[in-house]
C-alpha cells in the first residue's frame, strides 16, 4: 500500500485532483443523469483495478517500473471535469449555470498549480528558431553542413544531445547520456567526457584523429587547448575547433562506416609496428559482419604475426559461427592459446587507459570488450585472465560499496553472467594496488546460441578513484597461457 | 520562398488527410471526423510498419507501401463524402446557411471560452520552446531513416551504424512512432524536428480535446421529453472548459497526464497520455451508447493506434480495453445474452494488438 500511496502522492503533489477524484465519482454517481452505468461504474472499476496494492507489483512490472504512468488510466480528468456539468443539468437558468461553472473553474485554479510554472520554467522560453532547439546548435549545424556533407563532431555535452535531432547527417562522438539504454559500450565517449572536463585535450585530439572526428563545437564552456586544436570558426553563438597533429591511426571506411583498412604511424609519420608485429590491417565486411582480417607489414604486404597467423576468417556454417586462423602460406593454425580478445585499446606499457567511472555510479556497468567465442559447443571451456590496478578508490559514505566483474550474453547480463562474480568482487574500497584475476567458464546449453559475450565492470556506490587493466586474455581451454596480443 | 510555400501547401494537404479519411466513419462533427480519420491512419501504419521494421526492409519501401494505402483510404473517404445523402443544391445551400446561423446562435459561451483556453495552449506550443532530452532518440531515428533509408539500425545518439536493434531502440520496433514522423517529413519536405516541435503539437492537442469533447457529448446528451427538446450544449461546453482548465492547473510535479499533454505532446508516451487514453474511453462510451460494429471498429483501431506510440501505449491500451471492454460486453450480455455473446470475439479482436505487440515487445527487450 505504501508504494501505491507513494506514487499517488508524487503524481498528486501540487494539486488536489487525486484527492477530489473519489468525491467527484460519488457526486457523478448521484447526479449524472444518463451515463451512470456507462461511465461512473467503469471508472470506479478501473480505479479499483489500478489503485490496488494487491496488483501493484504486477502493474509496476508491466509498466516497466513506471507505475506512475499506469496511473494515467484512472480517469481523473474526465471524472473531475464531469461534476459541474452533471449538476448544471438540473438547472435551467443560464446565470446559475455560469455561476457554477465559474465556481468549478475557481476551485480548479485554487486547487491546482499553473502547469507552465511547474516545469522548472523551461517551457516558457521563447523559441528562437522553428526547430525549437538551442540556437547555438542550429547555427553551428548549418555552418558545419555548409563545410561538409557529413561532419563528425565532438560537442560539449549540453549541445551534443541536440545535433542529431536537427539533422541525421551529423555524427557525434557522444550524444545523450544514455549509457546502458542504448547499451553500446562506448567507453571512449565516457573517457572523452571525463578527459574534456579535466582538460586532457591531448588525449581528446588523439582519439578524434583515430576515429575520424573533425570538429570540436563549444560555446566556450570548454577551455580548448590550442596547442592540440586550431580554431576554425569564431562565431557569436559558438566556436569551432579542429584537431591538429599526426594521427596515430589512419582509417578507411566502407559505405556502412565499417573500417576496411587501418594503418598505424608514429609521431613522425613512420609506420608503427604493433605488439603482434604488424603495421596495418585490412578487413572485409558482409553488411554488419566482419568476415576476414589480414595483417600487413609496413609495405602493405601480408605478414605473419608474432603468434604465427596472418589472416583470420569468420564464417557461419549451417548456423554455427566459426573462426579460423591461417598463416601467410594458407596453412591453418590451431586456435588453442590464441588470445580471442578483439580491439583492446592498450597503452605502450601494456596497461589500458585509466577508467574514472564518476561519482555515485550506482548499479551500472561499463563493458570494455565484446567477443563472439566462435566455434563453441556446450561444455567448451574458456579461460579469462587480466591484471587490474586501482588508484584512490572510495565509496559513497553510508552506502555499501561493490565492485565486480560483469559478464553479459547478447547484451543481457541476466542471460548468463558469465565472468562473474568469482573473478573479482570487492565489497569495500580496495584503496590502491594491483590484483590478478583468473577465471574459467563453461559454455552452457543456453549460451550456445548466443551471438556475443561481453566483459566489463559493475559499480555500486562508487564515489571516486580510477582503475586500469592489463594483459587481458580470453582463450580456449582451461589452462591459462602466456599473454599474446588479441586478434 | 517557393520552397517554404510548397512545404506549407504540402503540409496543409497531408495534415488535412484525416478529415477525408474520417469520412469513412460517416461521422459529422469535424473534430470527431478528424480524430477517427487519424486513428485509422495510425492503426494502418502500425500494422504495416512493425513487420517492415522487424524484417529490416528499407524505409522507402515502407513509405511507398503506406503511401499506397493512404491513397486508397483517401479515395474511399472521398467516395463516402460524395455518397453522403443530400448533395448541396442551391436550395440546400440556403438551408445550410440558415443552419450555420442557427449553429452559431446555439453555440455555448462555455464552449467559446474553452476554445480560447485551448487556443492559448496551442499558441504556447507554437511560440514556446521546451527542451527535452527524450527527443534525442526518436527524432534522430526519423532523421536516420530519411537519410540512410534504414530503420532503427543506427545508434541514434551518435549516428553510428549498428545493424541491429540495440538497447532502448528495440522498444521502437513495436512502436515505430518515429517512422511515422519520418513519413510525414517525407510527404511534406519539412524536417522531422520541426514537425515534432512546431507543426504537430497544436494538431495533436486539438485532437486530444476533440476526444474529450466527444466524451462530453456522450455524457451529456440532449433530452427529449414529450415535444420539448432539452439541449445539453452548455453542459458539453462546461465539460470541455473544465478539462482545459484542469489540464492547465494539473502542474506542480512532472508526472501528471496534463504535464505530458501540455509540454511535450509530440513524444509517443505523451500522445498516449493526451490523446489515446481519452480516445479509448470515448470509444467504449460510444459502444455502450450504441453497440454497433462501427463503434467496435473504432475501439479496435484505437487499440492498434495506441501501440504505435510507445511500449506504455501497448500496455495502457491493453489494460483499458480489457477493463472497459469487458464491462461493456458483460452489460451487453446482461441486456441480451444472445447478441451479447457475439461481442466477445469483437473484444478479443480489439485487445489482440496489445497482446501480439506486447509479447513481441517483451521478447525483444
Amino acid at each position: 500500500m505504501d508504494d501505491v500511496m507513494y506514487w499517488i502522492s508524487k503524481e498528486g503533489s501540487g494539486h488536489y485532483f487525486f484527492i477530489a477524484f473519489p468525491f467527484c465519482l460519488l457526486i457523478l454517481l448521484i447526479f449524472l443523469k444518463r451515463r451512470r452505468f456507462s461511465f461512473v461504474i467503469p471508472s470506479l472499476l478501473m480505479s479499483i483495478v489500478i489503485i490496488n496494492p494487491l496488483f501493484y507489483r504486477f502493474w509496476q512490472k508491466l509498466g516497466l517500473y513506471a507505475y506512475w504512468r499506469i496511473l494515467w488510466i484512472v480517469p481523473v480528468i474526465a471524472v473531475v471535469a464531469g461534476v459541474i456539468p452533471a449538476i448544471t443539468e438540473y438547472i435551467d437558468s443560464i446565470w446559475l449555470k455560469t455561476a457554477l461553472a465559474a465556481l468549478g473553474v475557481g476551485l480548479t485554479v485554487v486547487g491546482g498549480t499553473y502547469l507552465y510554472k511547474g516545469t522548472g520554467g523551461r517551457f516558457q522560453l521563447p523559441a528562437k528558431n522553428i526547430a525549437k532547439l538551442p540556437q547555438a546548435v542550429v547555427e553551428s549545424a548549418d555552418r558545419l553542413l555548409e563545410m561538409e556533407e557529413s561532419p563528425r563532431i565532438l560537442a560539449e555535452p549540453a549541445m551534443s544531445v541536440y545535433y542529431r535531432e536537427y539533422c541525421g547527417e551529423i555524427r557525434t562522438l557522444f550524444g545523450r547520456d544514455i549509457y546502458g539504454y542504448i547499451s553500446q559500450p562506448r567507453e571512449t565517449a565516457i573517457r572523452l567526457n571525463n578527459y574534456a572536463d579535466m582538460g586532457d585535450w591531448e588525449n581528446v585530439n588523439k582519439i578524434m584523429l583515430e576515429e575520424g572526428y573533425d570538429y570540436v563545437v563549444t560555446t566556450n564552456k570548454w577551455d580548448v587547448d590550442t596547442t592540440c586544436f586550431e580554431k576554425v570558426l569564431d562565431e557569436t553563438a559558438f566556436d569551432l575547433y579542429s584537431p591538429v597533429g599526426i594521427s596515430g591511426i589512419v582509417r578507411e571506411w566502407n559505405e556502412l562506416d565499417k573500417t576496411t583498412k587501418e594503418s598505424y604511424f608514429d609521431i613522425n609519420g613512420e609506420p608503427l609496428l604493433q605488439t603482434a608485429g604488424y603495421a596495418a590491417i585490412e578487413q572485409e565486411w558482409e553488411n554488419n559482419d566482419l568476415i576476414s582480417r589480414t595483417y600487413l607489414d609496413p609495405d602493405g604486404h601480408p605478414i605473419n604475426r608474432v603468434d604465427g597467423y596472418s589472416k583470420v576468417i569468420w564464417e557461419e556454417i549451417e548456423g554455427v559461427k566459426t573462426v579460423r586462423f591461417y598463416d601467410i602460406d594458407g596453412g591453418e593454425i590451431p586456435s588453442e592459446g590464441l588470445n580471442l580478445i578483439k580491439d583492446m585499446v592498450i597503452c605502450e606499457d601494456g596497461w589500458s587507459e585509466w577508467f574514472a567511472p564518476g561519482y555515485k555510479r550506482k548499479n551500472s556497468t561499463i563493458y570494455f570488450n565484446t567477443i563472439s567465442l566462435d566455434d563453441r559447443v556446450a561444455g567448451d571451456s574458456y579461460t579469462c585472465q587480466f591484471d587490474i590496478e586501482f588508484r584512490g578508490v572510495t565509496g559513497v559514505v553510508g552506502e555499501e560499496f561493490l565492485f565486480q566483474t560483469q559478464g553479459s550474453v547478447d547484451g543481457k547480463w541476466n542471460g548468463g553472467n558469465i565472468w562473474t562474480p568469482d573473478l573479482i568482487c570487492l565489497k569495500s574500497p580496495p584503496g590502491d594496488g594491483i590484483q590478478r584475476c583468473l577465471s574459467t567458464i563453461r559454455i552452457s546449453e543456453k549460451a550456445v546460441h548466443a551471438s556475443e559475450f561481453s566483459i566489463g565492470f559493475r559499480f555500486d556506490h562508487w564515489a571516486s578513484g580510477e582503475f586500469r587493466i592489463k594483459g587481458v586474455k580470453i582463450e580456449k581451454g582451461q589452462k591459462p597461457t602466456e599473454w599474446t596480443p588479441g586478434i | 520562398m517557393m520552397h517554404v510555400l510548397l512545404e506549407i501547401v504540402l503540409g496543409t494537404i497531408v495534415f488535412a488527410l484525416p478529415l477525408v479519411v474520417g469520412k469513412i466513419f460517416r461521422s459529422r462533427p469535424m473534430g470527431f471526423t478528424y480524430l477517427t480519420g487519424q486513428l485509422l491512419l495510425w492503426s494502418v501504419f502500425q500494422i504495416v510498419a512493425v513487420p517492415a521494421v522487424y524484417c529490416r526492409i528499407s524505409f522507402s519501401a515502407l513509405f511507398w507501401i503506406y503511401t499506397g494505402l493512404v491513397t486508397a483510404m483517401t479515395v474511399t473517404g472521398i467516395v463516402f463524402i460524395r455518397r453522403s445523402p443530400g448533395q448541396p443544391t442551391l436550395k440546400d445551400r440556403e438551408e445550410q446557411k440558415e443552419h450555420r446561423k442557427q449553429w452559431l446562435r446555439d453555440l455555448s459561451p462555455f464552449l467559446v471560452i474553452a476554445l480560447f483556453i485551448i487556443a492559448y495552449q496551442c499558441c504556447i506550443y507554437i511560440f514556446g520552446m521546451h527542451l527535452d532530452e527524450d527527443d534525442a532518440r526518436w527524432i534522430a531515428e526519423a532523421n536516420d531513416a530519411l537519410i540512410k533509408d534504414k530503420m532503427l539500425l543506427y545508434n541514434p545518439a551518435t549516428g553510428e551504424y549498428v545493424g541491429r536493434f540495440i538497447g532502448e531502440v528495440a522498444k521502437d520496433v513495436y512502436s515505430p512512432w518515429s517512422m511515422y514522423l519520418a513519413c510525414l517529413s517525407r510527404w511534406t519536405g519539412i524536417k522531422p524536428v520541426i514537425i515534432a516541435h512546431t507543426v504537430y503539437p497544436p494538431i495533436l492537442l486539438g485532437m486530444s480535446y476533440s476526444a474529450y469533447y466527444e466524451i462530453g457529448a456522450q455524457l451529456f446528451i440532449d433530452e427529449q421529453t414529450g415535444r420539448q427538446r432539452m439541449s445539453r450544449r452548455h453542459e458539453r461546453g462546461i465539460f470541455l472548459l473544465m478539462v482545459a482548465v484542469i489540464n492547465l492547473f494539473m502542474g506542480g510535479n512532472i508526472y501528471t497526464q496534463s504535464v505530458f499533454t501540455l509540454t511535450r505532446i509530440w513524444q509517443g508516451k505523451a500522445v498516449v497520455a493526451a490523446l489515446m487514453i481519452p480516445s479509448i474511453l470515448m470509444a467504449t462510451l460510444r459502444i455502450q451508447a450504441e453497440d454497433t460494429a462501427w463503434n467496435w471498429f473504432l475501439l479496435m483501431i484505437s487499440g492498434t493506434a495506441c501501440c504505435l506510440f510507445s511500449g506504455m501505449g501497448i500496455v495502457i491500451g491493453g489494460i483499458m480495453i480489457a477493463v472497459y471492454g469487458a464491462y461493456a460486453v458483460i452489460r451487453s450480455i446482461a441486456r441480451n445474452w444472445k447478441t451479447g455473446l457475439f461481442r466477445i470475439p469483437l473484444l478479443a479482436l480489439s485487445i489482440a494488438p496489445s497482446i501480439v505487440y506486447g509479447i513481441g515487445y517483451m521478447r525483444l527487450l
